[in-house]
């Protein structure tokens, strides 16, 4: 087991090392940089720009040198834990970016949405696998189908539109208002679930659909197993073959499925964010891609990388755990 | 080009009245139940000589000549299901036959379908019909307008008519009307005509990158499959690497690439999408692999081995026939997705760029103007609207699809 | 007819769309009534009856049970009817494919919905139930003393300590004990109509009065819960007032009444760290837990190897002697048969062929079929280079018409055989046969 999972870590660190190579080529690649950008907006300005000083200024943000040697400055940096500092706010990018008005609004408005989706979706892929072809099985089958086609961009301005402009029901965008100064900590409450609500809904109504086919079809599978008949034969009501016998089975794939979330609960979601001006780490990442600020660009991604091979990992450490079958070895 | 769109429109209402038509007039009365025969009633023999008597046949005695003469004739007409073996007597559907009647049993597909059917119609045909705007076109009306003047000169009553020409600078944010069937957006451009051009584009670009994903992810899953060892090795990892760089950062990063680069406008989306294509073969080549190696281990794959198959023998009659179901379903999912993800660049801004139309674009104009948000539903709505079509379209016929495809089907 | 001339030679094992869509439309509609029916609530009387013959424990008569399939109705059971005697095992034996496994799933109305369905007939069953007050709760036998009189005991309450009211000891009437320890409630004797019974109330003869064991030992096991798990279910469901310890006891007892050897072990032990073999015992040993009066056996050993078998085999021989009940043997093995069955069903694309004493089957078979299938047998005795076989496939039953359907395989063909189908011909008390052969024998052993 233990040998397993070292083995498995060794691989991971490969893989990073890869996705960060790939990164930081690209980001070579961007002619545009973020030197350039404001050598671009001196010279307009009318000051002469001279090569010296180009240099000198490239060197100061660490993009002198060839692509070769920036990267393995950049890969020495990290294993001293030194994420460099970003080009625009000129803050440790570490720092900046584990703050609790970043990652912390992501997290909160990820994580309502994942307990919701849950909440949600695994009820009604039961109902709708044990209803199979009846009309709930069509009606929800339909809902949950028109919730993974919305453009996230597109129902969030609708959201936005409908209920915060025309209904005035949430706060329109941002974190909080600015022009109210809060009493006592339930208005303030208050103001920051008006904020959040909007974004929570989006989420969760994008992400409940694929949850909820998932349920579905693993729950069609597993009733039509033949172990469920012996269930049944035994003696057992239908809502015991179904909530002990059949859901058991199904429980494994959502509950190692569970650690594949772990990327999403940290990552942000950019568009949402974007649409409804929320500060979290996915509109900051945004932000800093447009600008080309390569330290939070490269930190945020290989944040992302990082987790997604962690959540591969934890996953199959789960199945060993949830499945009696499965030894990992 | 526009006329050939209009031929096949043509066509196609054509074959589609003709097999209603045909439908309407071969239902015959005599349908039985269920699918049970035709004649199944007690008295077999009597009835098989009476309708053999009219040929001139007279009653034989025992049963087994009745079917002799009877085949003799070869009036396939006159053999009742009771003469013909029993097997012969089952009717059965054809497996292809089977997948399409499932298919099109669930009302989500055909929704689907239609759906489907009907944007590509509006999209491809559209604009040969409704040609007054063209995709870039602004209207810049000219608005002829004159102002009267009298003028006195020594008694003479003259009157001087001044023609003042006035270009309107551009009709934009117009109101739906017999002119523009949707208005104008803030360029003054035509929105009914841009959702034509701006759905062409979107979906030919998820079909060609579509294409391109499954050509990738077949090719390179296929060989990872088959040949195993060290081939298997490298593109795995690979497909590790290229599964842990998350996708939207990844394409901003590269749209910004592109974008400095001086990429031609027109071909900017086709490249953007091409490159989101290598990053995302990934998923289905791991969906090709594990599928060859599973059935690999079916017992006739190893009966196909057994009897000496060439190679390609194996793999295109054997194998690929077997994977087909799998990759079609998640090809018309990923045809969704891929829609989304057009969009969500032009959205972005970084995508299909005004004055060139797509559906992406079109919403785009919101992230800044939100008394467009607010006012002119008409000029975000439809294109919103369109996206969400397509890709429940997508959706609805891949579902249709997992279902129909499903060997372990109830029913 | 025209219609056929029509379409082209290829198409006419096909069914055209139509008539595919006219046979789901019509599906559809039977399988909804089916369904509702299966689901209403009846008042007890609608189902209980009587049974024909006391000495039965299971009457099957007239079974329809079909498949609502796009291709056709499929008449997996057409016509059925048998009995089994108390204390006897009955075995079915035919073709794969020719509805005996359909049959026993009528029997514990496990049909697959909403396809498989209970058409028509009726299978009357008799239970020994625990008897019901009008609240539905069973009525326990209170401890009399030589006098007649209930003798009473003090209350205890959930910790087993005495109860106390105003300083009095609370008084009930002590219930009557069996040896485990469990309480033993009043029971009678009830005939249920299965094929007419709401399926809710088959939660009241599954597994407690009769039980059936699959014959895919190494998938009809739940993978995720231990054999313990499993079997104590069984207990815990089926016998009032049993706790997790007695269920425990009970469960063991019954993984070595099935001759495991190390039961403690393999009551921790997940399915698939067992071989076929065991996995098919632990099968049995649930189906024994709930002490059924009937057990439905269906192939329980077709997927074991054949020193397993043997061992199963004895195993059921030895079981019915002990729960005192009756066995419904479901298997193509002749042999196995021969072995095990009283009385012999012999059965032929859906419909009984021939039935009969085990004996009679076995020394004096009438139709041709069951001989052919007696000659196919490999013995040691006979000389013939090749085996016999019977040519051609057990039909499809979609669209049979009405002639006996073993015509076409059938060497010993006659004229009467294109009519319709044979009725049964009885050929002695106990010995029917559905062949036009033997219509004449039949009237001489009338008169």
């Amino acid at each position: 087991m233990f040998k397993y999972i070292l083995k498995r870590l060794g691989i991971s660190i490969l893989i990073l090392l890869g996705v960060s190579i790939i990164l930081y080529v690209l980001l070579r690649c961007m002619p545009s940089d973020f030197v350039e950008q404001k050598i671009l907006a001196l010279a307009t300005n009318g000051v002469t720009v001279t090569d010296e000083f180009v240099e000198k200024m490239k060197a100061s943000y660490g993009l002198d040198g060839t692509i070769l040697q920036g990267y393995f400055k950049w890969l020495f940096n990290v294993f001293r834990l030194d994420f460099g500092e970003s080009f625009i706010s000129h803050r440790e990018v570490l720092s900046d970016i584990f703050r609790a008005d970043r990652i912390g609004t992501s997290f909160f408005v990820a994580a309502v949405a994942t307990v919701f989706e849950f909440l949600i979706a695994i009820p009604l892929g039961i109902t709708a696998a044990t209803h199979q072809y009846s009309f709930r099985d069509y009606a929800v089958t339909v809902l949950v189908l028109i919730g993974i086609s919305l453009p996230s961009f597109f129902f969030g301005k609708v959201l936005q539109d409908v209920f915060a402009y025309k209904l005035r029901l949430f706060s329109i965008a941002g974190m909080t208002d600015a022009n109210l100064s809060f009493n006592n900590p339930w208005d303030e409450f208050k103001d920051y679930i008006g904020h959040m609500a909007l974004p929570i809904f989006t989420v969760t109504l994008l992400s409940i659909g694929g949850r909820m086919r998932m349920t579905r079809t693993n729950m069609l599978e597993v009733l039509n197993a033949d172990y469920i008949r012996t269930a049944r034969a035994k003696g057992l009501s239908e809502s015991k073959v179904i909530y002990k016998h059949a859901f058991r089975n199904t429980l494994i794939p959502i509950v190692t499925g569970l650690a594949g979330l772990i990327p999403s609960l940290f990552s942000g979601a950019m568009i949402t964010e974007q649409v409804f001006k929320l500060t979290g780490i996915g509109s900051y990442a945004l932000n800093a891609m447009t600008q080309g600020d390569i330290p939070v660009i490269m930190t945020y991604n290989m944040f992302l990388a990082t987790l997604s091979v962690l959540g591969v990992l934890m996953s199959d450490l789960m199945y060993g755990l949830v499945d009696p079958r499965v030894k990992l070895a | 080009m526009e006329y050939l769109y209009l031929m096949i429109l043509t066509c196609l209402l054509v074959l589609a009245i003709a097999y209603f038509v045909n439908n309407k007039r071969s239902i015959k009365p005599s349908l039985s139940f269920a699918g049970v025969n035709r004649s199944q009633n007690g008295s077999f023999t009597l009835k098989l000589s009476k309708t053999s008597g009219e040929n001139g046949q007279t009653e034989t005695e025992t049963t087994a000549a009745t079917t002799e003469t009877v085949e003799q004739e070869g009036g396939d007409q006159t053999v009742t299901d009771a003469e013909k073996p029993l097997d012969k007597n089952v009717r059965l559907l054809s497996p292809t036959r089977m997948v399409v009647r499932r298919f099109l049993r669930s009302k989500l597909s055909i929704v689907g379908l239609v759906m489907l059917i009907s944007l590509f119609v509006f999209c491809w045909l559209g604009p040969v019909v409704y040609n007054r705007w063209g995709e870039i076109e602004t209207e810049r009306g000219v608005f002829p307008d004159y102002t009267k003047e009298i003028v006195y000169d020594e008694n003479h009553e003259v009157e001087y008519i001044q023609l003042i020409v006035k270009y309107k600078e551009i009709n934009s944010l117009a109101a739906p009307s017999a002119e523009h069937l949707l208005g104008t957006d803030e360029q003054g451009m035509d929105v009914f005509t841009r959702l034509m051009y701006g759905g062409r584009l979107s979906l030919t670009i998820s079909f060609l990158a579509v294409f391109l994903i499954s050509f990738l992810g077949i090719v390179l899953g296929g060989l990872a499959g088959y040949y195993g060892g060290w081939v298997d090795n490298l593109i795995m990892r690979i497909c590790d690497v290229l599964m842990c760089l998350p996708t939207l950062p990844l394409m901003l990063i590269i749209g910004t690439v592109l974008d400095s680069n001086g990429v031609p406008q027109d071909w900017y989306i086709y490249l953007l999408m091409g490159i989101l294509s290598i990053f995302s073969w990934p998923g289905m080549a791991r969906l090709v692999r594990g599928q060859i190696l599973y059935l690999r281990e079916q017992e006739y794959m190893v009966a196909a081995e057994a009897m000496g198959y060439s190679t390609g023998r194996k793999i295109f009659k054997h194998l690929v026939p077997n994977i087909m179901p799998q990759i079609i379903v998640s090809m018309t999912l990923s045809l969704g997705s891929m829609i989304l993800y057009e969009s969500t660049l032009s959205y972005l801004g970084l995508g299909v760029r005004i004055p060139y139309a797509s559906w992406g674009t079109m919403v785009s104009i919101i992230s800044e103007r939100t008394d467009i948000l607010q006012n002119n539903f008409n000029v975000w709505g439809p294109p919103g609207i369109c996206i969400i079509i397509a890709v429940l379209g997508f959706n609805f016929i891949g579902d249709g699809l997992i279902d129909a495809l499903d060997p372990k089907q109830r029913r | 007819m025209a219609m056929n001339s029509n379409s082209k030679k290829s198409d006419r094992h096909y069914l055209t769309g139509r008539e595919v869509r006219e046979i789901a439309k019509q599906n559809a509609k039977e399988m909804r009534r089916l369904e509702k029916e299966k689901n209403r609530k009846l008042p007890e009387s609608a189902y209980v009856t009587k049974m024909r013959d006391d000495g039965n424990i299971l009457e099957i008569e007239n079974l329809h049970s079909y498949f609502f399939t796009d291709q056709g109705v499929v008449k997996a059971v057409n016509g059925v009817s048998f009995n089994i005697p108390v204390n006897s095992t009955v075995g079915v034996v035919g073709e794969s494919g020719c509805g005996k496994s359909v049959t026993s799933m009528s029997v514990m109305r496990l049909l697959q919905g909403p396809t498989g369905q209970i058409v028509e007939g009726s299978i009357r069953f008799k239970a020994f139930d625990f008897k019901r007050d009008e609240k539905g709760k069973f009525i326990p036998v209170y401890e009399r003393d030589a006098n007649g009189e209930v003798v009473m005991e003090q209350a205890t309450d959930k910790k087993g300590k005495p109860m106390f009211k105003n300083g009095e000891p609370v008084m009930r009437p002590k219930q009557l004990r069996d040896e485990n320890g469990m309480g033993v409630y009043e029971k009678e004797e009830k005939v249920f109509d299965i094929a007419k019974m709401p399926i809710k109330e088959m939660y009241r003869l599954r597994g407690r009065q009769m039980s059936m064991v699959f014959q895919e030992p190494m998938t009809s096991l739940n993978p995720i819960f231990t054999i313990g798990d499993q079997l104590d279910e069984v207990t815990l469901l089926h016998v009032p007032g049993a706790d997790k310890k007695y269920a425990k006891k009970h469960s063991i007892d019954m993984l070595n009444l099935v001759g495991i050897a190390m039961p403690e072990r393999v009551y921790a032990a997940y399915p698939h760290e067992l071989s076929g073999g065991m996995r098919q015992r632990v099968m049995i040993a649930m189906a024994l837990a709930g002490q059924p009066r009937l057990i439905i056996a269906d192939e329980p050993t077709t997927a074991l190897d054949v020193t397993i078998q043997a061992q199963i085999l004895t195993l059921f021989n030895d079981l019915k002697k002990k729960i005192n009940g009756s066995i419904l043997l479901i298997t193509h093995d002749l042999g196995v048969i021969a072995e095990m069955a009283d009385y012999v069903v012999v059965m032929y694309a859906g419909r009984i062929i021939e039935q009969g004493t085990a004996s009679e089957i076995f020394h004096k078979p009438c139709h041709p079929y069951t001989q052919g299938l007696q000659k196919s047998k490999p013995t040691m005795k006979s000389n013939e280079e090749k085996l016999f076989n019977i040519p051609g496939n057990v039909p499809n039953p979609i669209n049979m018409p009405d002639h006996c359907y073993f015509k076409e395989r059938c060497s010993k063909c006659i004229g009467k055989c294109s009519g319709e189908y044979p009725g049964m011909y009885q050929v002695s008390p106990t010995h029917f046969v559905a062949c036009h052969l033997y219509a004449s024998e039949a009237e001489n052993a009338k008169q």
